[in-house]
């Protein structure tokens, strides 16, 4: 076809055309925003479970050296009943409580011996600060980081949650039936604890309260407890 | 150009290029952030399976160093490494001893070593798992102790929880400490040729009234069932009359459980012919659920043996050097001879299982 003998288009098929271009936008639009959505829905979902995975997998490795101790072998031979080990004397055991006005149970406190030396190190200035606690307060995961007092209530806290709203954390401690090892076997006077703790931590984003996501997971405390 | 004034849809054309550009950027920057999280997901998988191989380690060092007793284990050459066998066949080395894969492919390689100088009963054992490609690396270390089995050995060569009958020649002796039966029955003396180094103490307040449980609870550490679990365990060899010397012979410093009761019905009567244990490292053995036991032709055992049961040896001569205790009445005849012996006593202390200490768990 040359130039000479075009004739154009007429009304009709300008009209017909047109239609089925707005069709065809209207698809590819849809298609497009359909996309976008998607998308940013699975990176804001990806971003919160890593996150909680992230905040969980802290928790439970380190929960899960709870107890240690330098001197175990003092264990070894203690008088029934007794444990000698400071890092699982009543004030330093892993214990589960709650920040004040927060929900029972999401508060836990532990201790193991971090630089070696056998006893408990307090002082969070001196990089000898062996008491370790995680928490929720106000919606934000906190790690404890310093003072001398183990306490829910008290130290001082770190907030390890940004962008990320902890809308549920808790633990639960199950000490299983005791097995007696070493022990008189006629008394069974002392006895080993195993402790398993199971954590769920549920949060939403901070950007988009919709976006919400639960993990739980069972950490075995390695350091039994006598 | 002429055409394009009269064209109709190149907008339309021009417009969805763009968008399915954006689309396409869009996709490509999703399928980026699956990528990511399948990375991390990975990296996480192959750090968790670091960590489980390590653990793997230990529980495989702790079952390597109790198959065969500590005897196995040694420090010859000082340099606070314990030598052992890595594997069955192995000869013992100082480690790196690397643990069979596991069947993820994950390996750990293990090493023991002695917190305290020269002291086999405490062992430090150092596990680093590796993922099936090597890329992570986790360490766990462990600190394992050596449990006697028998908890408070009696001051008697000769313990028994009913009568005691000795006959001919038979010879019970303690030069060491001077205790030579403990009887909770009445001892009865048969001719008068049998000979007694020491005390006779019957009816010891600790034995009279004493259940069979309750007997064998005073001396080990644990329940039967505990000390059964922690023996070499021999199973009824035969349904009559058997010879169980074979498995005996050459036994060192360990527990050894023969049971003759199990698996074929009646029990069996247990001779133990000519055998030799514990000449190097003192041996706890048990005999339970035989029809009669006897030891017989010079059989010589150092160390502790546990009769569950009434037991008459007939005119047969053996010698122990070490402990005897019986549940039940015993008889002895012809030269029977049981010596206490301190050296074999105390040694009994390394019998036993290592089991990990509490509060020695560490991976930092």
């Amino acid at each position: 076809m040359t130039c000479k003998y075009q004739r154009g288009f007429t009304m009709t098929e300008l009209l017909v055309g047109a239609v089925i271009a707005l069709v065809v936008l209207a698809g590819v639009t849809t298609f497009y925003v359909s996309t976008i959505k998607t998308s940013t829905e699975s990176l804001k979902v990806a971003k919160l479970n890593q996150y909680l995975r992230a905040a969980m997998d802290l928790m439970v490795s380190d929960i899960r050296r709870a107890g240690y101790w330098a001197d175990p072998g003092n264990n070894y031979g203690a008088s029934s009943g007794s444990n000698p080990n400071p890092f699982m004397s009543s004030a330093y055991d892993i214990s589960i409580g709650a920040y004040s006005g927060e929900a029972a149970n999401s508060c836990i406190l532990y201790s193991y011996d971090l630089n070696k030396n056998g006893s408990v190190g307090i002082d969070p200035y001196v990089d000898n600060m062996e008491l370790f606690g995680f928490r929720v307060n106000d919606k934000v995961l906190q790690m404890r980081k310093g003072s001398s007092t183990l306490d829910c209530n008290g130290g001082n806290w770190e907030g390890i949650s940004d962008d990320v709203e902890i809308t549920g954390l808790n633990f639960l401690l199950d000490t299983n039936p005791a097995l007696v090892v070493d022990a008189d076997a006629s008394t069974g006077t002392k006895t080993i604890r195993i402790r398993k703790i199971t954590i769920t931590l549920s949060g939403r984003l901070l950007a988009d309260p919709d976006v919400s996501h639960s993990i739980s997971e069972t950490v075995r405390v390695r350091n039994d407890k006598f | 150009m002429v055409h394009m004034n009269h064209q109709c849809g190149a907008a339309t054309l021009v417009i969805s290029v763009a968008l399915l550009i954006a689309v396409t950027i869009i996709v490509l920057f999703g399928a980026n952030t699956s990528v990511m999280e399948q990375r991390i997901a990975t990296n996480d998988y192959r750090g968790k399976q670091a960590f489980e191989a390590a653990e793997a380690g230990i529980e495989y060092a702790v079952g390597r160093i109790n198959k065969e007793t500590f005897i196995n284990l040694s420090d010859s050459d000082n340099d606070q490494n314990v030598e052992f066998a890595c594997k069955d066949g192995d000869s013992p080395a100082d480690a790196p001893c690397d643990v069979p894969p596991l069947d993820n492919g994950a390996t750990a390689t293990v090493s023991l070593t002695l917190p305290a100088s020269s002291d086999l009963t405490a062992i430090e054992i150092n596990s680093t798992g590796f993922s099936d490609d090597r890329a992570a690396s986790r360490s766990v270390s462990v600190l394992v102790r050596l449990v006697p089995i028998l908890g408070n050995p009696p001051p008697a060569p000769l313990v028994a929880r009913s009568n005691v009958d000795l006959y001919d020649t038979a010879k019970i002796s303690n030069i060491a400490t001077g205790n030579a039966i403990w009887s909770g029955g009445s001892m009865t003396l048969h001719g008068g040729s049998v000979v007694i180094d020491g005390s006779v103490n019957d009816n010891p307040s600790n034995l009279s009234g004493v259940g069979a449980t309750e007997f064998f609870d005073n001396f080990f550490k644990s329940t039967k069932e505990q000390v059964r679990a922690q023996s070499k365990v021999i199973t009824q060899i035969d349904n009559g009359s058997t010879d169980y010397s074979a498995a005996l012979n050459g036994i060192n410093g360990r527990a050894v459980w023969i049971d003759a009761r199990d698996g074929l019905g009646n029990p069996d009567a247990v001779i133990i012919d000519n055998a030799t244990m514990g000449a190097t490292e003192p041996v706890i053995l048990i005999v339970d659920g035989f029809s009669s036991l006897t030891i017989i032709n010079g059989t010589q055992i150092n160390g502790l043996v546990y009769v569950i049961g009434p037991w008459d040896n007939g005119p047969n001569d053996a010698d122990i050097a070490g402990l005897v205790m019986v549940e039940d009445d015993v008889a002895l005849r012809s030269n029977f001879t049981i010596s206490y012996n301190t050296g074999i006593i105390s040694a009994l202390d390394n019998v036993g299982r290592y089991t990990k200490v509490a509060g020695s768990w560490r991976d930092f």
